[in-house]
């Protein structure tokens, strides 16, 4: 919760609907209030809607792709600075090279540890929810 | 002050005056004395003449004839004695009768009687009539008493007897002289008293005033001995030092520069810098004349500096005053010696008396310094030196000096009438006339003509009382008013070079011994003063004129400097006894070579770096020859200019040397001729290339006659070039083709341009050849065509094999045909495995995608569950969920290192190298391992000594760590143990991991870095492993440029050990530097 009691909203984007209830329980256990999205469209037109506080997006989604969402994200005025981390399971340097470029805080590696994940979510927002 | 030689005694003209007058009376007062006495004595004849003939007229007719025959009887006697008696009166003593016969008849003197006398003058005079009268003198006997004198006055008269007028005896008559000489006596004795009387007073008036006359004189003369004296001492000093010159060397130099003494002449300003230095000067103090006249501070420099300001002070105080002075101080030699010197200084003044310069001369006396007695000697000499110095350059206009000289001869001896000749060629010629010979100057006369010229003639002084009555007078000179003239020689030491010369007017005035003999010395002495004055003018006159030399001099030495520093060459003075180092260098060097010319100067192994070193020997050797022989020098060479560019020079050389031959300095000049050379080496390659050529080259002019003809074209055609040269390039056309190949070069000359002909040519062996040609126009540097060269190929094979070369042609098409159809299905194949590989990388990262996405979720849950998400876990849940979690920890991993294997065989591996410490990596590795060792029961240690950084990529090393330390713990039974090294090996970093494991068999250690290899071992005993560990650890050392290696024995244990190279990390930063 911060100071106005208001939990800070997520936005979790990723085409495993399996991911996206694992990101989503840990999340809402740890404090945050989370939008789901099962692709790069539909995470585009929430956090359009609903301005997040933050946003995790998978890269390799359909019809959007996480770079891409991004890019957009930072076009438009009320997300241009919100904490983007990118979800992602290709490792080598040219894939993490594009998400930088596309304007992304951070990107984590597929596996992860949920709670590993919570922390980095943390500190991207700045305290705990 | 020497003291002079004794001066010669002046006339003592009192002593003379007296003598002289002296006897002037007496001879006065004898003659006042004959005078007397001859007037006494006719007194006393005409007296005693009288008394005869009155006596005999008185006596006459007392006389017969009887008594003039013969001596009378003493009757006759005694009257006649009675007769004589009577006339004996007065100062009468004897009277006596003669006969006609010579006998006295009668005689007062009784005792006379009957004497004969033989002829006596007297008596026979008085028998032809006449009256004689005489002085004669009177017999001892008949002397009358007392007179002590028998001198007598005697008389004969002649006796006239009757009316006879012949005589018939004669009467002698003697009266006594005593009488006489007693009035003579009395009369002479009152003169002399009165000329004695006159002398007294003469002598009483005269005398003071002569005395005076005298004095003057004596002074006058005292002065000219002293200068004649001085003068004659630094004559002889002087003709001294001359004898020891050249003979022949009799000018100003010989003088001035032989004097023991320097001469100079100074400004009278602050430093009394120099005007003149006489050439002594390098003898006193080492100094040359050119170095003390051209230092303004020289005079300053020199002094001792502890004589400076009181030398310095004391010429400025006689600058100031005008007045002569003499100083003594020190002076520093050029070699560093101290010198004392005496300086004796005279200040010069312009008609106006303002001082114009100070001149001076300077003596060392360092030895007199050190001796008191030879000092007291040398100021002796010195101040007789001085007053010479002073005397000779007190008046330097020669002219000036000749009018002072006449001015002071005529003031000497009392007369304005002066003149004075010079020697002029062949003649004489008055130089200076005063009074009466003012008229006369520029007049000449010849030796041996008038006074003069007689005087030069026998270089003896020379007088005259009266010129105007003088036979050898020259009546041009001659004046009613000129009377005594003298003439003196001047002398320049044995010859005569003028006459000096006086007169009076006054008849009374004559010029006598004292006066010549003083004009002598005078002369002498005006003879030195004006040769000085000669030697000063001359030496002036040199001076200007090595002035007017000096600045010629330096004029001309810019003038030749601007010249030779403007030449399009570099001109160059080096000396003798060395072959390197320069003395001057032109500043054009700078625009040849790079080096600046004060460096050519400077640094003498200048040329030894600079010259091309594989012509540096020559030069030097050259150069030392001609040091030697003196050969002039003509040579080529290369220099390595500053920027590096080599360039190539003439270089001519010549060595310089004087009237002797001594060499003095080598000069020379370098030209540009790197062009040239260039241009002839390039002339000199295609020459070379043109005779080295297998086609034929040649050329001709546009009347196409053969100009040039090589080796080529004498193989090709069988001509030699001196058969072939000027003779037309058609006589190798065959008739049928000579039309076509004349046309053609026409054109190639008319149109300027290059023309190809293929055709046929005849061989010298009658052989036909094909030719290929290119006729090429050949331009002058004006562009104009002067020719056509022309290059054959012989094409004979070629034309012989073209039929062949159809085939081949038709072949070679075939076969490219084939090829490019290859070529197509190659770049088709490649396309497709392009396509491969794109696919393959897709796969992979599709895999990866498709491996890890589902892996998420699996390991994301499971921890879920562990973490307690899902409520409480039993232990049997925990331990079962475990199970789960390290196995989908094994899937990733082995998903991992597929990729990992992957991208090495697509060539993708990309590493992040960075300085890396080997030990440290080794120890977190050891770290991670510990647990599952610990686990097992064994022993892994660490041992890493100081290892250089090696360059590597930190995750990839630690990965390849990882591997063979849980490989090693992996395989080694509990209770063993591992042994992890690190260490450097020459250049290497050395990791070992050595295990105490089950080992490896020897046929299987060469499968061990393959993929999916797993030993029988590990199969055996089911030790979990997917065979990728050492493939992988293999690709990563191999991408480090390291080395994996093995080493192992069954039951004993294994050992890894990779080496990497070091970073070389001080090596990489030298090359750094060295690129910057």
């Amino acid at each position: 919760m911060n100071a106005d009691g208001v939990r800070p909203l997520v936005l979790v984007a990723d085409d495993d609907p399996d991911i996206l209830a694992l990101v989503r329980f840990r999340l809402e256990r740890d404090g945050y209030e989370v939008l789901s999205a099962p692709d790069g469209e539909a995470a585009l037109d929430l956090a359009l809607a609903r301005t997040p506080d933050l946003a995790l997006l998978d890269v390799m989604m359909p019809r959007l792709d996480g770079y891409e969402v991004t890019r957009r994200l930072r076009e438009h005025g009320p997300t241009t600075a919100i904490p983007i981390i990118l979800l992602t399971a290709r490792v080598q340097e040219p894939d993490v090279e594009l998400g930088m470029q596309a304007g992304a805080d951070d990107y984590v590696t597929k596996p992860f540890s949920p709670q590993a994940l919570g922390e980095r979510v943390r500190a991207a927002l700045g305290g705990p929810p | 002050m020497s003291a002079p030689p004794a001066p010669k005694r002046p006339p003592r003209l009192v002593l003379r005056f007296a003598v002289y007058s002296a006897i002037a009376l007496a001879l006065a007062w004898a003659a006042i004395f004959w005078v007397v006495r001859h007037e006494a004595e006719e007194r006393g004849q005409e007296q005693v003449a009288r008394h005869a003939t009155d006596a005999g007229a008185r006596i006459a007719p007392s006389l017969t004839n009887a008594d003039l025959a013969g001596p009378v009887g003493d009757v006759r006697r005694a009257e006649l004695d009675t007769i004589f008696e009577r006339e004996l009166v007065g100062n009468l003593l004897r009277m006596t009768l003669w006969t006609p016969g010579g006998t006295i008849a009668y005689s007062t003197d009784r005792a006379e009687i009957g004497d004969r006398t033989d002829e006596p003058a007297g008596l026979q005079e008085a028998l032809a009539g006449r009256t004689v009268q005489e002085v004669g003198s009177l017999d001892e006997e008949t002397a009358a008493p007392g007179g002590d004198d028998a001198k007598a006055f005697e008389s004969y008269v002649p006796i006239l007897t009757g009316d006879s007028t012949r005589p018939a005896g004669v009467l002698e008559v003697y009266e006594a002289y005593a009488p006489v000489a007693a009035e003579i006596e009395q009369t002479i004795t009152s003169i002399g008293v009165a000329l004695g009387l006159a002398l007294l007073l003469l002598y009483a008036t005269l005398f003071p005033i002569l005395r005076q006359v005298t004095r003057a004189l004596d002074a006058r003369h005292r002065g000219l001995e002293n200068h004649a004296s001085a003068l004659r001492t630094a004559l002889e000093e002087r003709d001294k030092a001359e004898v020891r010159v050249s003979q022949a060397e009799r000018n100003y130099r010989s003088l001035v520069e032989q004097l023991p003494l320097v001469m100079y002449i100074t400004r009278l300003d602050e430093t009394s810098s120099c005007i003149y230095m006489s050439p002594q000067i390098e003898n006193l103090a080492g100094y040359t004349p050119l170095e003390c006249m051209s230092d303004p501070e020289f005079f300053v420099r020199i002094v001792h500096p502890d004589d400076r300001e009181r030398t310095l002070a004391a010429h400025l105080d006689a600058y100031a005053t005008g007045e002569s002075f003499s100083i003594k101080y020190r002076m520093l030699a050029k070699d560093g010696r101290t010198i004392w010197v005496h300086d004796e200084i005279a200040i010069a003044k312009d008609a106006n008396g303002r001082p114009m310069h100070a001149q001076g001369f300077l003596v060392d006396v360092t030895p007199q310094i050190a001796s008191q007695d030879e000092r007291e000697r040398h100021n002796a000499e010195l101040s007789a030196l001085h007053e010479t110095a002073l005397l000779l350059i007190d008046e330097l206009d020669p002219q000036k000096l000749l009018e002072r000289i006449a001015g002071q001869a005529g003031e000497l001896l009392g007369t304005e009438h002066t003149y004075v000749y010079l020697r002029d060629g062949d003649s004489l010629r008055v130089a200076v006339g005063t009074g009466s010979f003012a008229g006369n100057v520029g007049e000449r006369i010849d030796r041996g003509e008038g006074l003069a010229g007689r005087v030069w003639e026998t270089a003896q002084p020379f007088t005259v009382d009266d010129y105007t009555t003088w036979e050898g007078r020259l009546d041009r000179f001659a004046s009613e008013d000129l009377h005594a003239v003298v003439g003196v020689p001047l002398r320049s030491r044995t010859e005569v070079v003028g006459v000096l010369g006086l007169a009076h007017h006054d008849p009374e005035r004559t010029f006598g011994e004292p006066e010549i003999a003083l004009l002598s010395r005078f002369a002498h002495l005006a003879s030195l003063a004006l040769e000085s004055a000669r030697l000063y003018a001359s030496a002036r006159d040199e001076l200007q004129e090595r002035r007017r030399a000096e600045a010629a001099l330096r004029e001309a030495e810019i003038r030749y400097r601007t010249l030779v520093e403007n030449l399009p060459l570099v001109t160059y003075i080096s000396p003798v006894d060395t072959p390197v180092g320069n003395l001057y260098v032109s500043p054009q060097v700078e625009a040849l070579l790079g080096f600046p010319a004060d460096e050519w100067l400077r640094n003498t192994s200048l040329l030894q770096e600079t010259v091309h070193p594989d012509d540096l020997e020559r030069v030097l050797a050259d150069a030392e020859r001609l040091r030697r022989t003196g050969e002039a020098l003509r040579s080529e060479y290369r220099y390595i200019a500053a920027d590096g560019r080599v360039v190539w020079v003439l270089d001519e050389t010549i060595l310089v040397s004087d009237d002797q031959g001594t060499p003095l300095w080598v000069q020379g000049f370098l030209v540009d001729i790197t062009e040239s050379k260039v241009a002839e080496e390039t002339r000199a390659r295609l020459a070379a290339i043109i005779e080295s050529s297998n086609d034929a080259i040649m050329s001709a002019s546009p009347d196409l006659r053969l100009t040039s003809w090589n080796e080529g074209a004498e193989r090709m055609f069988g001509h030699s070039a001196q058969e072939m040269l000027d003779r037309p390039i058609t006589v190798l056309m065959p008739d049928e083709r000579r039309e076509e190949a004349i046309d053609l070069l026409g054109t190639v000359v008319a149109e300027d341009r290059v023309a190809h002909l293929e055709t046929v040519r005849q061989r010298g062996d009658g052989e036909t050849v094909h030719v290929a040609f290119t006729y090429s126009p050949i331009r002058d540097s004006a562009g104009k065509v002067v020719g056509i060269s022309a290059i054959g190929q012989d094409v004979t094979e070629r034309v012989r094999s073209e039929a062949d070369r159809e085939r081949l042609l038709a072949a070679e098409k075939d076969a490219r045909t084939f090829a490019e159809a290859a070529q197509r299905d190659l770049a088709a194949q490649n396309e497709r495995l392009r396509e491969l590989d794109r696919l393959k990388d897709e796969f992979i990262a599709l895999v990866s995608h498709e491996l890890r996405t589902p892996l998420t979720s699996i390991r994301g849950y499971t921890e879920l569950l562990l973490d307690g998400e899902a409520g409480d876990l039993t232990d049997d849940q925990r331990q079962f969920l475990g199970v789960v979690e390290r196995n989908s920890h094994r899937l990733l991993h082995l998903v991992g290192d597929l990729l990992f294997l992957a991208q090495v065989e697509a060539g993708k591996l990309v590493l992040d190298v960075g300085a890396l410490d080997l030990g440290a990596v080794a120890s977190e590795s050891a770290e991670t391992a510990r647990p599952q060792a610990e686990a097992k029961g064994i022993t892994l240690t660490l041992a890493t000594g100081p290892v250089p950084l090696i360059a590597g990529d930190r995750a990839r090393i630690a990965q390849l760590l990882d591997n063979l330390i849980s490989n090693a713990v992996k395989f080694t039974p509990e209770g063993g143990r591992v042994d992890v090294r690190v260490r450097a090996v020459k250049e290497q970093a050395v990791l070992e991991v050595r295990d105490s494991g089950m080992g490896i068999p020897a046929g299987e250690q060469e499968f061990l870095f393959q993929r999916f290899f797993r030993t029988s071992t590990a199969n055996e005993q089911a030790i979990q492993g997917t065979g990728l560990g050492l493939a992988i650890s293999k690709a990563i050392v191999d991408a480090h440029s390291g080395r994996i290696t093995v080493a192992s024995e069954e039951g004993t244990g294994t050992t890894f050990r990779v080496a990497l190279p070091l970073r070389r990390h001080a090596e990489v930063r030298e090359r750094a530097e060295v690129a910057s």
